[in-house]
């Protein structure tokens, strides 16, 4: 084995995590390779001071915490996504009145025959109003359009 | 005497609600101690634990016990903190807490001379502050095998990667660590 390969392998054989066969090669190299004897040593020192490091116990707070925060499943607030479906469902509403608003101009404005943009207007404005008394906003219309056309 | 979390878990499933205070009391320490150890900051590390046992808690009737409570629950703290770290006003914390800030948790009782106890401490936070300049993907591992004591397979499974990315990961984070650790030792 080379000092490559037993250095990519020499964390391992710290924590013992190698095969038999691993670990039998990474000890036949060591035995006669100083620097890697030497890189082994510091790995243990690093360990070590890890073990050093302090264990920390839980503050007394945390267990009063968590179980103030508890809540029932039924009182669990929304999903942090909720407000995005609100809106969702918001544009698909807005979506569905463009759309209803288009095919219904679309059925007005369609009579089947060869007609006009005028014969349009006057569906509009003769067939959803007529009769239109004179008098009345359909009417006044009828008669502003009549006027247009006759110029 | 500890009661069996497996019961614990059963007790809840059944509607004993009250049996979950019991499962935060059995591994409270162990969770805040990684939290802490991830995170650095205590007040942080406070936070991490407690969202932790709260999703515990959400998720613990779809938990079944094939697999490993502790497992299962050491997951969600991990990924809880590696979550944490991703908060925009995380960093200013982190800046404020890299000096080694008084612990707010409990100590034990430690009967070491002044002195020991004394140069102990001092180690202790030189090692801490260099795990938290570790970048998470390596800091997570180390801190997994060492100061929780899991071995390479239990860490490729509660991370969900591959045992050779475990053992790759290892070598790089002592390597990274070992050069923290003289860097900030010679700054002491």
């Amino acid at each position: 084995m080379r000092c490559r390969k037993a250095h990519k392998l020499m964390s391992a054989y710290l924590d013992q995590e190698l095969s038999v066969r691993e670990q039998e090669a990474v000890e036949s190299h060591l035995a006669h390779c100083a620097p890697c004897r030497g890189e082994v040593q510091a790995l243990t020192e690093t360990k070590q001071l890890l073990a050093q490091a302090e264990h920390y116990h839980a503050p007394p707070a945390l267990l009063r915490r968590v179980m103030t925060n508890l809540e029932p499943e039924a009182t669990r607030p929304l999903p942090c996504f909720a407000p995005f479906l609100v809106q969702l469902g918001q544009a698909a509403l807005i979506l569905v009145i463009i759309g209803v608003g288009v095919v219904s101009g679309r059925f007005l404005t369609s009579t089947g025959g060869t007609q006009g943009p005028g014969d349009g207007v006057t569906t509009l404005s003769l067939e959803l109003f007529d009769p239109a008394p004179p008098e009345s906003l359909g009417g006044i219309y009828l008669a502003m359009m009549e006027m247009d056309y006759e110029e | 005497m500890t009661p069996d979390p497996l019961h614990l878990i059963e007790q809840f499933k059944a509607g004993d609600l009250s049996s979950f205070e019991g499962l935060v009391r059995v591994y409270q320490d162990r969770i805040y101690n990684l939290c802490r150890h991830l995170l650095g900051h205590p007040q942080n590390a406070e936070d991490a634990a407690q969202e932790t046992f709260l999703k515990a808690y959400r998720n613990l009737k779809r938990f079944t016990p094939e697999a490993s409570f502790y497992t299962w629950l050491y997951r969600i703290a991990v990924n809880t903190c590696l979550d944490f770290r991703k908060r925009p006003f995380f960093e200013s914390l982190f800046k404020r807490s890299a000096e080694g800030e008084e612990s707010m948790a409990v100590e034990p009782v430690d009967e070491r001379s002044p002195e020991r106890l004394y140069e102990s401490r001092q180690t202790g936070h030189i090692v801490q502050r260099s795990l938290q300049a570790m970048s998470p993907k390596l800091r997570v591992v180390l801190v997994l095998k060492e100061m929780e004591g899991l071995s390479y397979q239990e860490i490729a499974e509660l991370l969900k990667i591959s045992l050779g990315t475990v053992k790759s990961r290892m070598a790089r984070a002592r390597g990274a660590l070992q050069t923290l650790l003289k860097k900030n030792m010679e700054q002491k």
